[in-house]
């Protein structure tokens, strides 16, 4: 395992706008855990009733197959199945319907020609459904398709769909935000971290579209913050990883590396994502949100590099931020040399 | 230890000239002596992971796409196919990146972060491109193989796995501080007992998979196929629709078809359940198909069942077989009335309405009408009319096995006991041969209620026990073991104790063996623990052992106050349910024997409520409700006895009380009626 450490967790008053932004997030995360809980709670139980679920399923199939250019080649082949009989299509079908923004969007009033007595009761448990989401923080905060105004393209960046998502996020937060604070300042953070999530939302929706479920999560500005370090520092001195080969001395331990290894796993992880998965069979990860976010730091570090941006302070100040061009390689392994 | 970046510039120029390691005047010994140790090549390889599995995974990912939508689509043939070409790809990729690394840079990033170096054995120098490409090729082989031949670093004198041995390299350290030297003889020894031992339990696993598969595949068991819906609608229904007549298999007859096997129960609620819903989303026939989703989740949800038989008659026409069969199903949901009186009356009208609904049917009735006319008709004990709506029966070969056993129980009840004989003993229409056996257990089961041990019950019963002798696998089934009992019971040959537990060996159910135990205690005498066994088996799962163990209660009670557990056992095994019919006529019959009045005429009003009462039971509770003192309900129960057409019997009741026929005329004249 290799993981990048940087400068490590820094003091708050040594980076206060990353501070800042990981404080406003777990606000947001503190402030609508417990109603996210019980909407989810409730979610959860309407869809798994056996009833609702496979006339969800039938109904998305029925409209599919009434509205064959409005959906995806991998739609209509499942519609097709399900309408053959097939009950592993039609469940299948239930479970992506909820992802589908134009099912969800239209599916309250729409016609479907089928079981009228269990479209009925479905239809009394969709409505149930829809109220949930109204009053769910994720939809309220979130892109979907009940909202997707300017307001959730900045909003959906300090929400989050549980404690492990909020907790890797803000992991990498703290640790590219002092790392970039210390060394060029709150104004680089700030700005990186806004328009990385813009873009992020951006590409999410030209490329995904507006999902059923809601897009949330940090993780777009924060890959522009990874972005903007890795390639920022691609002519400076090396940053510092952690890693980890085998549990014996001298397998363990910190070294200096060059910084587009920053960006290579998460970059590439998220382009595989992305080319890998589909939203549409439900997908869980935005990748797409990623790249967008990737992408908008990368032409900030490209500003910064060519002197378009400046960076707050000047040299004499930013010493920290800095790693030293080392003497000598030997000189260099002493100073970082922390075990083995 | 700190790795090496291996990404920097030299100072001096291009990395590629500079071949640490390599340099002339390496006064580091001989190759031997530089051998890497194969912690510092573990090491190697884990940190490659960090460059790796990215790469792997952008490789893959189009590939994984696919496989994914296969999976959804069902289609496992694509989705192994994906699976292949990811492992493949991925192979491609391994391969692809050892053999360039290597080549070019004399090791991979991992072993030059850590100062390793793969050289060529001879050359004392970085491989050759093809030796570089033949390690690599064979490197991922043995990956494939769950990494056990690089246990070969220590196996091998000169710590050369076979990917070295066959390129002619091998891989030194730079530092002296990491280099290994060659293996050691403890080193060997234990690599090469871990590796001998591996491969013996993996060859030991991969027989006894082997083996498993080959046992399982013998010793599947000949029971009766479930009526299991695959994910495209039922195989019985799609066999129907090819055996009919026409040829053609039409998507409209499919709906029909699942009906009739339904009703004969042939198919699973499930399978009628797809097959309404097909029709439902299809624009098929919606009458029709309202009416199947009624029986196909009647099991499951009360609530929504009056909502579907409404919309059978508001969706179709009154006039057609769905509204017909819509209405019978509406009558057929007895409500229960706390007074039998009214509940007769009530029962009156929708009887007429039934009435009317089967007397309209002809010929051209669907067969699933007709099965739910012939299964009334039964209930009811209407025999010979059971048997016209039979004879004129045609449908689905798969329904055609419950009609022979309908036709064996009608002309059975009608005291045609020699033909029902053949037709069951025969049972030529039958080619399943579950419903064989469900007929020959039946044939047991009645012939015993007769006679127990006379010569029909003996040979009907040992044409059970025949079946069993075949294939022993049928004595997991309750009823099987049941009518085997009965053919084993009248034997005098061994002890009885000692039969039922050498029996019990045989048994695979754990209930069946304590059914045994039971019947053994009762047989040494033992009747309270013998009794407490069967009360436990009564309690427990509803099958046969429960109605067995209740018929044996009922017939160890002593008192009314035993046979009120026996009941109470009797009521919660389900009373709605015909197959429990048997145990409460048991019940009635031994408390009229008892002269158990009260007990008599809760057990006979609660089988009346099932809507099935014939003269002879109500005639037995004009006694018993006379008896008990209540003048009022026996006179009511007398007008309506005298009122039951005489042909209105039902099957399971056999026996009267001995002396009811007599009591029951003095019991009318005390009421001021006749007979």
């Amino acid at each position: 395992m290799i993981f990048p450490i940087l400068k490590g967790i820094v003091s708050p008053f040594e980076a206060p706008i990353t501070f800042l932004l990981f404080a406003i997030n777990l606000m947001v995360f503190i402030v609508t855990c417990d109603d996210g809980m019980m909407s989810d709670n409730r979610i959860n139980a309407i869809r798994s009733e056996s009833g609702f679920s496979a006339t969800q399923g039938a109904a998305f199939a029925d409209m599919i197959a009434r509205e064959p250019g409005e959906f995806s080649p991998i739609l209509l082949k499942l519609a097709a199945n399900a309408r053959q009989g097939e009950t592993e299509a039609r469940d299948s079908l239930s479970r992506l319907s909820h992802g589908n923004a134009r099912f969800m969007a239209t599916a309250a009033g729409y016609r479907f020609e089928g079981d009228e007595v269990a479209i009925a009761l479905w239809r009394e448990r969709f409505k149930e459904l829809q109220e949930i989401n109204d009053k769910n923080p994720s939809y309220h905060w979130g892109i979907s398709h009940l909202k997707d105004g300017w307001m959730q393209y900045v909003s959906y960046q300090f929400a989050h769909g549980g404690f492990g998502h909020l907790f890797y996020n803000m992991l990498f937060l703290v640790l590219f935000g002092a790392f970039l604070e210390t060394s060029l300042g709150g104004s680089f953070v700030i700005l990186t971290y806004l328009i990385s999530g813009l873009c992020g939302a951006i590409l999410f929706s030209k490329t995904t579209g507006v999902t059923g479920a809601p897009l949330v999560g940090a993780s777009a500005g924060v890959s522009g913050l990874m972005a903007l370090a890795s390639i920022a520092w691609i002519r400076k001195e090396k940053v510092h990883f952690f890693y980890y080969l085998l549990p014996f001395e001298g397998y363990f331990g910190i070294v200096a590396l060059p910084s587009w290894l920053l960006l290579y796993p998460s970059f590439l992880g998220d382009v595989a994502g992305a080319l890998g998965s589909s939203s549409e069979l439900g997908r869980g990860v935005a990748f797409t949100a990623h790249i967008g976010g990737t992408l908008a730091g990368a032409a900030v570090a490209i500003l910064y590099l060519a002197g378009v941006l400046q960076k707050d302070f000047d040299d004499a100040e930013g010493g920290d931020g800095d790693a030293q061009e080392p003497a000598d390689e030997a000189s260099s392994d002493d100073d970082l040399r922390k075990t083995g | 230890m700190v790795l090496e970046d291996v990404f920097s510039k030299s100072k001096h120029g291009s990395r590629r000239r500079s071949k640490p390691g390599y340099e002339s005047g390496d006064d580091n010994g001989g190759l031997d002596a530089r051998l890497a140790s194969p912690i510092d090549r573990l090491a190697a390889n884990v940190a490659e992971l960090a460059l790796l599995l990215p790469l792997i995974g952008l490789v893959t990912s189009p590939v994984r796409l696919r496989r994914s939508e296969a999976l959804v689509l069902g289609d496992e043939a694509a989705a192994q196919y994906a699976l292949v070409s990811e492992i493949g790809l991925i192979a491609l990729t391994l391969i692809l990146y050892h053999t360039v690394f290597v080549a070019l840079y004399g090791g991979t990033p991992g072993k030059l972060a850590l100062r390793l170096r793969v050289v060529s054995l001879w050359e004392n120098k970085k491989p050759r491109p093809i030796e570089a490409f033949l390690r690599a090729l064979v490197w991922t082989i043995e990956l494939a193989c769950l990494g056990i031949p690089f246990c070969a670093v220590f196996s091998n004198y000169k710590r050369r796995p076979f990917h070295d041995r066959i390129a002619d390299t091998a891989v030194i350290a730079i530092p002296r501080s990491r280099q290994a030297g060659l293996s050691s003889l403890a080193e060997m020894s234990i690599a090469s007992g871990f590796q001998s031992a591996v491969l013996a339990m993996l060859t030991l696993l991969a027989s006894t998979y082997y083996a498993d598969m080959q046992i399982h595949h013998e010793s599947t068991p000949e029971t009766a196929s479930s009526a299991k819906a695959d994910s495209r609608m039922c195989a019985e229904v799609r066999e129907a629709i090819q055996e009919a007549p026409n040829g053609a298999a039409k998507n409209s007859e499919r709906l029909p078809a699942a009906l009739a096997l339904f009703a004969a129960s042939a198919i699973s609620p499930e399978c009628l359940d797809a097959e309404a819903d097909f029709a439902l989303w299809r624009d098929g026939d919606k009458a029709t198909a309202y009416l199947a989703k009624a029986f196909a989740i009647r099991v499951r949800d009360d609530e929504r069942i009056e909502e579907y038989l409404d919309k059978v008659c508001s969706t179709g026409s009154p006039s057609e077989p769905p509204c017909k069969a819509a209405r019978l199903a509406k009558a057929a949901r007895a409500v229960t009335e706390p007074d039998p009186i009214d509940a007769k009356v009530s029962d009156a009208s929708k009887d007429a309405e039934s009435d009317s609904i089967v007397s309209s049917l002809d010929a051209n009735a669907p067969a699933y009408l007709k099965l739910a006319a012939i299964r009334r008709a039964l209930t009811e004990g209407r025999f010979e009319l059971a048997l016209r709506w039979i004879d004129s029966f045609k449908g689905p070969r798969k329904a055609g096995a419950y009609v022979v056993k309908a036709r064996v129980q009608a002309l059975w009840a009608l005291g045609n006991r020699v033909d029902a004989r053949v037709i069951a003993r025969t049972g030529t229409d039958l080619a399943d041969a579950s419903a064989k056996v469900e007929l020959a257990t039946w044939l047991c089961r009645a012939e015993s209620e007769q006679d127990a041990c006379g010569p029909f019950a003996q040979r009907a019963c040992g044409d059970v026990a025949s079946i069993v002798d075949r294939s022993e696998s049928w004595l997991a089934r309750s009823e099987v073991v049941s009518a085997y009992i009965k053919s084993q019971s009248c034997a005098t040959d061994q002890d009885p104790s000692t039969k039922w537990r050498d029996l019990k060996k045989r048994i695979p159910s754990e209930r069946g063996q304590q059914f045994l135990e039971a019947l053994a205690l009762l047989s040494e005498g033992k009747s309270a623990q013998g009794a407490s066994l069967l009360e436990r088996i009564a309690s427990g799962e509803p099958d046969a052992y429960a109605l067995d163990a209740g018929l044996s209660l009922a017939g160890l009670a002593e008192t009314a106050a035993n046979l009120a557990k026996a009941r109470a056992i009797w009521l919660k095994l389900g009373i709605e349910e015909s197959i429990w019919r048997p145990l409460g006529h048991g019940l009635l019959a031994k408390a009229l024997k008892l002269s158990a009045w009260d007990e008599a005429l809760t057990i006979g009003l609660k089988l009346s409520r099932q809507g099935s009462g014939d003269r002879a039971l109500f005639e037995a509770l004009v006694i018993a409700s006379y008896r008990a003192g209540k003048r009022s309900l026996s006179l009511g129960m007398l007008d309506h006895a005298l009122r039951l057409a005489p042909e209105r019997k039902a099957a399971e009741v056999s026996r009267r009380s001995p002396a009811s026929s007599a009591e029951f005329d003095s019991v009318a004249r005390a009421l001021g009626r006749s007979r």
